[in-house]
């Protein structure tokens, strides 16, 4: 008999050991090797799981922390694992010469480990220790070039009324982590309520949980990570980061949180109000296509992939909503091939972009000058988008096209091939660009060396998997009449996409979208600067009311504090109020001269004294 | 027994009186800094016997004095944890203080013996622990003022810029807090008849009222929430870093927990028909110290204004009435004391080893010190609740925030739950525009330091423990004895 329990504790313990490991040996071995042993590790356990397992970690009184494994998640899990082993031996190569390796390694090893915790989760606690895990881990690997280097920086520079569209990585990272600690503080909140409601943290205790204010609260949070829209703006800037930090973002960890936490919720507790979830559910899609349309606009390769990223995640979203409405179990299954299809294709797409990237020294498509090497690599970029077109049959993102379709409501229809086209568009404009590049004839590089190799493996790795892991997941595969139409649109759209090209980018709405609907100017200036600006003035506004206080006239600390110079030994002078004790401000005068100072620590002193005698004759009666 | 007597009061005193005494080339620093080191352990010694026999609480009479009643020395499970916390901070800063001073003292052209600041240092410490172990409400004043005296001391010897107008204003400020604070007790002596910190029935009347209000009053000023805090910043800020390591996280703290002690005891009914208020004003004081720290540019008086945000924290702890309030309160204490004493000594190391204390000069400074950097980030980590101590600390905060709020009206329980996250978020934002601003660039106008092992090892120790107690089992002992003790006491009522 396997011991399940254990293994499954060592499993989830593993990438938090190797994480610590990395901190010094640097070079991404240990770790990776370690997560292989994970994965094989949740592979063994998956046959025993058939009833689920509940490991309690940590119980007092009635607050109870638990996690809750059962066969679907072990499988959530090892498509995660999976996706983010290959991301890592990738990071390997990526990373060779950089400066600041072995903290890359850490935050992925404990990014890894957010992911299963939220994986695992049996309670609501324990679901917010896992997004704070990866809040902070993808802050951290978005501001993984501290030293915030020009060639790092993200954003087109073109210029909207008074502010620059170009973000440095740590201004990057700050974004992420302030627009995020929105989701992940509202999602706090929701479990105390749903805790106070039910007195209990449980998930499988809150079948009798009948909150409005818990389930608006739950939906607010898990837009925020997911990146629809209001809150698209830290995915965009995202991009900071290294390649890799990108792929294991968008792929697997931080925007799926929400859709995995929508998916744990759901099984337990009784749906919303129906009309609720409907507007929510039209509402994502629409985010979706908002979304994908800013990234048609965008010049720069990572954006236009992180727009097809919300496509996804919205759509991975709009599912697991789905699931909270109708609790179908095979919404959960689909939930696992948007997954698998779209974590191993977007990941493919941001590793091969991103190594042309990497190489050409720049973030703009149009800008690539350098073709990689190996030959597969176009391929592995055909391979992966028309996985997540949908137009090949035999492959995953095709079920998951035709799956989410049919479970779909009939006024949903419409809305999924728009957005469905809308990705199609994005990937289009890249491959489009590249096969431009390739039949130019651009100059290439032949050095073959072992990082090299650390990095294309991988990518073929992820460019075929799609394809041959449908032999797990063939039993779905259904041809229906919506299966003939989404195919017959996904290759109308491919071919409009190459016809249209030129046409689409005179068009005067791409100007408009390029400002991303105005987004990062309410993000930046309006919540941003505003803010900022709101902060000073009562700033300024409590200085003079403190200097008043203190006794001086507020006219004068007015120019005093303008030109506030904070050095070590600066001299602002305090005045005590007049009305206080007139002998004080005597004192005050007085300490000008060493003499007084020391007068008045001996009268401290005295005053301690004085004390002492108090407790000592305390203590002798 | 007379062990908490002993360790307390007596072993320390002779240490303090020896550290006064023995001047000149008799001892050099490194014996004295052993010497107070050795005073702050001491004085935990009593928490960590009353952890390891498992005890409910630990009582001991010290004296029966005439008028005042027993003074009595107890632990609870509720100061246990804080006792505990306190003595490894100021161990820590007191192993801190030893080459920061020495460079002090220099910059100051006076004598580089420390003997004064160690004694006064460990009269200092004495005095806050004094305040976690007291029962009786006389005591607890006696070690109040002695803690306010001694750190007047220390800002009026040794403080930056204007020192000799910040220590008066300090001490005025605290003084005002202790003579409020003061009438308080003696009037819950008039309506009680006892100075003992227990339950009594007795019937609310003038008396009680004003004496709570006076007390409230007095130790909100100590604590420095909003509207009374304009002496925080200032102290804070221009005491030597030592000091503010602990002057900002622990003293405040303990005002906190004294607060607590009394409302919890004499006045919970009252209490809970405030607390709404309360709590509003609490999430308001979270709220301005962010904003106060957003906007400003000295790195001393950023985590001063941050400290103000943290009390409020705490006040909303306070607020409560319930099981979960205490709990959550020493968390938010620990939470805070650790990562606030280890910023305070980064800022140290910030002033005295690369010369500035301003945020347009400190910056890329993870390329110039990279222990000293790393201890940071964590300690802002934790300071902000994205994780560490810190988020354990903000999760039983809202787990109380969520218990409290249900009982108030519709409206209010959405505004209040609004306000509280925007707080969260506030909180998040400074500490990460700090790092932002401290940690990424590249900086040419500082040269890398050489490590200077009695700063370093202190700074990167808390940073550890604010790692280790985030994991069970530690601080999961502590808060499951509070949570257990507290609804003895609410059932025992």
């Amino acid at each position: 008999m396997v011991p399940v329990e254990q293994l499954l504790i060592i499993s989830i313990l593993l990438p938090l050991l190797g994480s610590l490991a990395e901190i010094f040996s640097r070079r991404g071995i240990i770790l990776t090797t370690l997560t292989a042993l994970t994965l094989a590790l949740l592979i063994v356990c998956l046959p025993h799981l058939a009833t689920g397992l509940s490991i309690q970690y940590f119980s007092y009184s009635n607050i109870v922390l638990e996690l809750h494994i059962c066969r679907i998640w072990d499988m959530y899990a090892i498509a995660a694992t999976l996706i983010i082993l290959l991301v890592e031996i990738y990071s390997i190569g990526y990373l060779w010469d950089d400066y600041r390796r072995g903290w890359f390694f850490f935050f992925s090893g404990l990014m890894h480990f957010g992911t299963l915790l939220l994986l695992f989760a049996g309670d609501l606690i324990t679901i917010t220790i896992a997004w704070n895990v990866l809040e902070l881990c993808s802050y951290a690997l978005i501001g993984h070039w501290y030293r915030d280097e020009p060639e790092r920086y993200v954003g087109e520079g073109i210029s909207m009324r008074d502010m620059v569209l170009l973000w440095s990585p740590s201004a990057a990272a700050y974004r992420a982590i302030v627009i995020t600690s929105l989701g992940t503080s509202t999602m706090l909140v929701a479990s105390c309520i749903a805790f106070a409601r039910t007195g209990s943290l449980l998930l499988t205790s809150l079948r009798h949980l009948k909150s409005m204010m818990f389930d608006i609260f739950i939906i607010l949070a898990v837009l925020v990570p997911s990146a629809q829209v209001p809150f698209t703006e830290w995915l965009f800037t995202a991009m900071a980061g290294p390649t890799p930090a990108s792929a294991m973002i968008h792929s697997t960890t931080l925007v799926n949180a929400g859709a995995f936490t929508i998916f744990k919720i759901g099984s337990y507790v009784p749906c919303p109000h129906g009309l609720l979830l409907e507007i929510v559910l039209i509402y994502v899609i629409l985010s979706t296509i908002v979304s994908g349309l800013i990234g048609v606009a965008s010049r720069e390769v990572k954006v236009i992939l992180a727009a097809s990223t919300t496509i996804y995640v919205g759509l991975l979203l709009y599912v697991s909503l789905l699931y909270w409405s109708t609790g179908a179990t095979s919404l959960m299954m689909l939930g696992l091939i948007i997954l698998l299809a779209h974590g191993l294709s977007k990941a493919c797409l941001f590793m091969t972009c991103g190594y042309m990237m990497h190489l050409s020294k720049t973030r703009f498509i149009d800008d690539v000058r350098v073709f990689l090497r190996f030959k597969p690599s176009f391929v592995a970029l055909i391979l992966a988008s028309a996985n997540l077109f949908g137009v090949v049959v035999p492959s995953l993102g095709f079920l998951m096209t035709e799956m989410s379709i049919e479970y779909s409501p009939w006024y949903m229809i419409p809305l999924l091939f728009t957005s469905h086209v809308i990705s199609i568009a994005l990937l289009m404009k890249i491959i489009l660009t590249f096969w431009d590049l390739r039949r130019r004839g651009v100059e290439s590089i032949d050095e073959v060396e072992l990082k090299d190799l650390a990095m294309e493996i991988p990518t073929l790795i992820m460019m075929v998997l799609p394809y041959l892991l449908l032999v797990l997941f063939h039993p779905y595969m259904r041809v229906t009449v919506l299966t003939g139409i989404s195919l017959g649109v996904a290759i109308a759209a491919i071919i409009a996409c190459i016809y249209l090209r030129d046409y689409v980018k005179s068009m005067r709405i791409i100007r408009i979208l390029k400002l991303r609907l105005g987004l990062p100017y309410l993000v930046d200036r309006v919540m941003g600067l505003g803010f900022k600006r709101l902060c000073m003035s009562i700033y300024r506004a409590f200085m003079s009311l403190d200097a008043y206080i203190h006794g001086i006239n507020i006219l004068k600390v007015a120019t005093k504090f303008r030109n506030f110079d904070l050095k070590i030994d600066y001299k602002i002078h305090i005045r005590l109020p007049r009305v206080f004790v007139e002998k004080l401000c005597k004192i005050v005068n007085m300490l000008h001269t060493d003499k007084a100072v020391r007068d008045l620590a001996y009268v401290g002193v005295l005053l301690v004294l004085i004390m002492m005698v108090v407790v000592i004759v305390l203590l002798l009666f | 027994m007379i062990m908490i007597a002993v360790s307390l009061i007596y072993i320390p005193l002779i240490i303090a009186v020896l550290l006064f005494l023995l001047r000149g080339k008799i001892v050099n620093n490194c014996t004295r800094c052993v010497l107070s080191t050795l005073a702050c352990i001491i004085m935990t010694v009593p928490a960590l016997y009353y952890y390891a026999n498992n005890m409910t609480t630990l009582c001991e009479i010290l004296v029966r004095a005439p008028y005042v009643g027993p003074l009595i020395l107890w632990i609870t499970p509720v100061s246990a944890f804080m006792i505990l916390v306190s003595g490894v901070v100021a161990s820590a800063v007191s192993v801190f203080s030893l080459s920061y001073m020495e460079h002090r003292c220099e910059e100051l052209h006076i004598s580089t013996e420390l003997s004064t600041y160690y004694g006064l240092y460990v009269l200092y410490i004495q005095g806050l622990l004094g305040m976690l172990y007291s029962r009786n409400l006389i005591l607890m004043f006696i070690f109040l003022e002695l803690a306010a005296i001694t750190s007047f001391l220390l800002i009026l010897f040794y403080g930056y810029g204007n020192r000799y107008r910040v220590a008066l204003l300090y001490l005025v400020w605290s003084q005002m807090a202790s003579l409020l604070v003061l009438c308080g007790i003696l009037l819950i002596h008039v309506w009680t008849g006892t100075f003992l910190i227990e339950h009594v029935t007795a019937i609310y009347d003038t008396t009680s009222i004003i004496a709570l209000s006076l007390i409230l009053v007095g130790l909100l000023i100590k604590m420095g929430t909003f509207l009374v805090h304009f002496w925080l910043p200032w102290a804070h800020a221009e005491a030597p870093s030592p000091v503010s390591a602990i002057l900002s996280p622990v003293h405040i703290g303990v005002a906190g927990y004294v607060l607590m002690e009394i409302t919890h005891t004499f006045y919970v009914p009252i209490m809970k028909a405030m607390s709404p208020y309360l709590m509003t004003y609490g999430i308001v004081t979270m709220i301005y110290g962010g904003m106060m720290a957003l906007s400003e540019r000295d790195i001393k008086r950023f985590l001063a204004y941050s400290s103000i945000s943290h009390m409020g924290s705490m006040l909303i702890c306070i607020s409560m009435c319930n099981y979960i309030g205490e709990a959550a309160l020493v968390l938010v204490f620990v939470a805070h004391a650790l990562a606030k004493s280890l910023l305070f000594m980064f800022s140290g190391f910030c002033i005295s080893r690369l010369g500035f204390r301003d945020f347009e000069n400190l910056f890329g400074l993870y390329d110039v010190y990279r222990p000293l950097s790393v201890a940071g980030i964590i300690g802002f980590i934790s300071l902000s609740g994205v994780f560490n101590i810190g988020l354990l600390s903000k999760i039983y905060l809202t787990f109380a925030i969520a218990d409290e709020v249900m009982l108030v009206q519709y409206p209010w329980k959405i505004g209040l739950i609004s306000i509280y996250i925007l707080s969260i978020m506030i909180t998040i934002a400074y500490c990460f525009y700090a790092m932002r601003r401290l940690y990424f660039g590249v900086a040419r106008h500082i040269h890398r330091v050489r490590p200077v092992y009695s700063m370093d090892v202190p700074i990167i120790v808390l940073a550890l423990l604010t790692i280790v107690l985030m994991f069970p089992p530690v601080a999961h002992i502590a808060i499951g004895k509070i949570i257990l003790y507290n609804f003895v006491k609410v059932f025992g009522r």
